[in-house]
């Protein structure tokens, strides 16, 4: 997994790209405590470039999800591939994370 | 085509990634569907973050062994590990509607295989068998 980030007004772009498994869990939690910490706390996270994530890089967003939703942040996804909408999908998560089908729609709705 | 295939991988979580590899390369080979294929990826890397965390706590050095079977009718993927034995009775599915940051894994390979077996009756270890009916076969 890689990764970078830009900043559009008030909200984190996080581009990630390569597969999300277990193995890189820990730097995706990383990266998204160190963005929250900062204050950084209106992400939108670009998957457009992930093929592959499992339920470990699902569990690292909902971690974000709840500590954002408790300081009136965000963590919002862009462009799924399908592989990732139906991780979303089977595990209901599509119905409390706002998922966009474009950077330009998601960024629009913050 | 059919395939046939095994591999041993060591109790590391960055060797999850060359199983997926060698997953995605057979079944590639036996003509499988790019939809399933990726179930597959998944349910794979699932259990074996379950084997190398739960069964091998997190300890190198340990050997897992795939065993992949492609047909017209089914791919049938079983693992094996010799750690502590899997405690099927102890699984509880998760409440999809307060999600958590865990407990997703044994519920998805439920929900993407056919079948999902687990047989401790060796006493050494736990052998995983999962199976998926071949939708995109000729045959069906």
């Amino acid at each position: 997994m890689e990764y970078k980030t830009r900043q559009e007004g008030s909200v984190t772009v996080i581009e990630l790209s390569g597969e999300i498994d277990v193995s890189c869990a820990p730097q995706l939690k990383e990266l998204l405590q160190g963005l929250i910490d900062e204050g950084k706390n209106q992400l939108l996270v670009n998957l457009a470039d992930v093929p592959f994530m499992d339920s470990s890089g699902l569990g690292i967003f909902i971690n974000a999800f709840k500590r954002n939703k408790q300081t009136g942040g965000a963590i919002k996804f862009a462009s799924p591939q399908d592989a990732l909408r139906k991780v979303f999908s089977l595990t209901q998560t599509d119905k409390v994370f706002s998922i966009f089908d474009s950077v330009e729609d998601g960024l629009s709705s913050f | 085509m059919d395939v046939k295939d095994q591999l041993v991988i060591d109790s590391r979580l960055d060797a999850v990634a060359e199983a997926r590899e060698w997953l995605v390369s057979r079944t590639v080979q036996a003509g499988v569907s790019t939809k399933t294929i990726n179930d597959l990826k998944l349910v794979l890397t699932e259990a074996l973050s379950n084997v190398v965390r739960h069964a091998y706590d997190d300890e190198p050095g340990h050997p897992i062994e795939l065993s992949l079977v492609v047909d017209a009718g089914a791919l049938t993927l079983t693992i094996h590990d010799y750690g502590r034995p899997f405690d099927a009775d102890s699984y509880q599915a998760p409440d999809l509607s307060d999600p958590q940051e865990g407990g997703y894994g044994v519920f998805l390979m439920h929900n993407l295989m056919d079948q999902v077996h687990y047989d401790v009756s060796s006493g050494t270890g736990t052998t995983l068998t999962l199976v998926k009916r071949r939708k995109d076969s000729p045959q069906q």
